[in-house]
């Protein structure tokens, strides 16, 4: 059975091109808009890894990695801009990887493999 | 400045000062003339009131003389009565002698016909020429005449005796104590030289008296007739201490040392003002300058700050945006992506595919304009390590290929120490100068320099702790203004670019404490030297 990938981002251009990309990947993938909707699938649904964007409304990708509950999955941020604090809360919270937009995508496919492999 | 003023009053001054001078010495000459005219009155008026007193004092002998003639007259000449009349006046003597005399009708010649004291019968050439001078004279009156011998002077008189053709002869000796005493007991007269002369004449020969022991001599002898019977004296007085008294005699000397004094004090005063007005003048000049020094300091720490915040707030204009394009950025990445695996698994047209190359070259372009922006809106501080440069440039000539117009030459200094610096900022800087170095070069070529393209030359040294990496271009080069400019941000003489590069490279450098240079020429290529600190092993050698 193929890797359960959750991909979080309010902008639709974002999240649908990331769909795309990891379920040509062989993903078995599910948008969320924001992070409390995301918050709210990953207590019903054990993903496998999380590829989110940090700066979202209502909550950012880093408060949604701090409440994940155990066992969490593995998470991949992304970011065009964040804080230094934010960055060192993602870490704190162990984050698999920060990836800074624009990125390549072989080199997020190669990351999100690495964080299903976990 | 300060100098024109001054010198436009200091001649005014000078001249006040000779002017003063020039009436200090006039007036000292008109008080001396004053005086020498008071001087010369006071004596005229002195030598008058002595004429009087010494006509007065020997007026007895007139008329001692003149009763002698009225009492023979009387007598009808009688001898015994004329002698009688002349012992009671005085007993004979040699220094007295009286006598009457008449001319002798056949001979002509003047004998005395009664003598006393001595007096031959025949006169002696002065007394007959006195007689005859008496006989002779149409006025009336007392005649005189000196008479010296050896050891004496003696005073001779003669009158004549009504119009009898007789003449009475006296000689007498010079008793002048009294004429001496009325001169000198006058207070007003101590200071005078007087001689009196019996006739018109100064002549030593008929000299009477003298007061004060000499005749007067020199040019400051006033001389007074004074009438004595029938013939006229003369008195010559001179001052021996100034009459209009010392003050007077001396006012010339302190007119003359007043102002002087004056002339000085003034001198003085315009001297010190005027140096004060130098001095002022110079003050004013400083403070002028250090008032102009501050202002410019001001005016350009105000540039600097207007710039400074200007700049701020591009920063932080090119932070918002460029942290906004990074999402639509990444969209069209991702786009991309999944377009060109659509396109590979179609066999579609292949100028789709070129097309599409373009626009990943040209999203490539953007995101390294935005991260040039973030870039320069967000300072990094460096985070340092020891870095081998050699190897560093190999990697950049790999990642930025030159263009083909470009020939690239490397001259390495051997055994090259590394150098301490973020590796990451190290690169940006060299990829920053090396591409500006193939821009320039392309430029040049565009410009018609030639179809042989240019030389990038990377060169590195090392001297005193210090590694260099000069990026050598034979490209168009640049003038001073824009030399002047080019650390600049948002300056950039290329049609591409954020005009960012060489100020974040700036930055960079100067974070690690390092230096960058320009040496350029128009048409002739620009050199970019860029100087690191080497990185130190912990024993204090240079890693190599």
């Amino acid at each position: 059975m193929s890797p359960s990938v959750l991909v979080v981002d309010d902008e639709t251009g974002m999240r649908e091109t990331l769909v795309d990309i990891l379920e040509a990947a062989g993903y078995q993938v599910t948008p969320a808009e924001d992070g409390a909707v995301a918050l709210e699938m990953a207590r019903t649904h054990p993903y496998d890894v999380i590829v989110m964007d940090i700066r979202m409304p209502v909550l950012t990708g880093v408060e949604v990695l701090a409440s994940l509950q155990n066992p969490p999955p593995q998470v991949v941020l992304m970011t065009g801009f964040a804080y230094e604090e934010q960055l060192e809360e993602a870490r704190a919270h162990n984050a698999f990887a920060i990836m800074q937009k624009p990125f390549q995508v072989p080199h997020l496919l190669r990351v999100v493999a690495a964080a299903a492999a976990v | 400045m300060a100098n024109t003023g001054t010198s436009r009053l200091r001649w005014p001054a000078f001249l006040l000062v000779f002017a003063l001078l020039a009436i200090t010495i006039g007036a000292a000459i008109g008080a001396h003339r004053a005086n020498r005219i008071q001087e010369k009155r006071l004596l005229t008026e002195r030598a008058s009131e002595v004429a009087l007193i010494l006509t007065d004092s020997f007026n007895s002998l007139q008329t001692q003389l003149s009763t002698m003639a009225a009492e023979t007259l009387l007598n009808g000449a009688d001898r015994h009565a004329f002698l009688s009349a002349a012992n009671a006046l005085a007993p004979a003597s040699a220094d007295f002698q009286t006598g009457l005399a008449r001319r002798d009708a056949s001979s002509g010649e003047i004998r005395f016909i009664v003598t006393t004291g001595g007096l031959p019968d025949a006169p002696a050439p002065v007394v007959a020429d006195l007689l005859a001078r008496t006989l002779g004279g149409s006025e009336t009156g007392v005649t005189s005449a000196v008479l010296s011998d050896a050891s004496h002077r003696s005073l001779a008189l003669a009158e004549t005796v009504g119009g009898t053709g007789l003449v009475i002869y006296e000689r007498l000796p010079l008793d002048l104590s009294a004429a001496t005493k009325a001169l000198t007991s006058g207070k007003q007269f101590h200071e005078l030289r007087v001689a009196l002369y019996a006739g018109p004449r100064r002549d030593p020969q008929l000299l009477l008296l003298t007061t004060n022991g000499a005749e007067p001599q020199g040019g400051s002898v006033v001389t007074a007739r004074a009438p004595f019977g029938a013939d006229t004296w003369l008195v010559a007085v001179q001052a021996t201490s100034p009459l209009a008294g010392a003050f007077a005699h001396q006012a010339y000397w302190i007119v003359l040392g007043v102002g002087l004094l004056i002339t000085a004090l003034v001198g003085f005063v315009v001297v010190t003002l005027l140096r004060r007005r130098d001095y002022a003048m110079e003050l004013v000049a400083e403070r002028t300058e250090a008032l102009e020094d501050s202002m410019s300091e001001l005016e350009r720490t105000q540039e600097q700050l207007v710039r400074s915040e200007r700049l701020a707030a591009i920063g932080e204009l090119a932070s918002v945006v460029g942290h906004e394009l990074r999402n639509p950025l990444g969209v069209i990445t991702n786009a991309h992506y999944l377009l060109r695996t659509v396109l590979e698994r179609n066999q579609v047209d292949p100028d789709a595919t070129r097309h599409l190359n373009t626009a990943e070259r040209e999203v490539g372009a953007a995101t390294l304009i935005v991260g040039d922006l973030l870039d320069y809106a967000r300072a990094r501080q460096p985070v340092t390590a020891p870095v081998d440069v050699g190897a560093l440039i190999t990697e950049i000539e790999s990642v930025l290929p030159a263009p083909p117009e470009v020939t690239v030459t490397r001259e390495e200094e051997p055994n090259l120490p590394f150098v301490q610096a973020d590796r990451d900022q190290l690169r940006q800087v060299l990829l920053n100068l090396l591409s500006n170095a193939y821009e320039a070069v392309q430029a040049n070529v565009h410009a018609g320099a030639g179809p042989n393209g240019g030389i990038v030359t990377i060169r590195t040294s090392s001297n005193d702790g210090k590694v260099s990496v000069d990026v050598v271009d034979t490209g168009i080069g640049m003038d001073d203004e824009t030399r002047a400019q080019v650390f600049e941000p948002f300056f950039s003489k290329k049609t591409r670019g954020t005009g960012l590069g060489l100020a974040v490279t700036r930055r960079i450098v100067d974070s690690h404490g390092g230096l960058i240079r320009i040496d350029s020429e128009v048409g002739r290529g620009t050199t970019f030297t860029v100087e690191f600190p080497a990185a130190e092993l912990a024993g204090g050698g240079v890693v190599q």
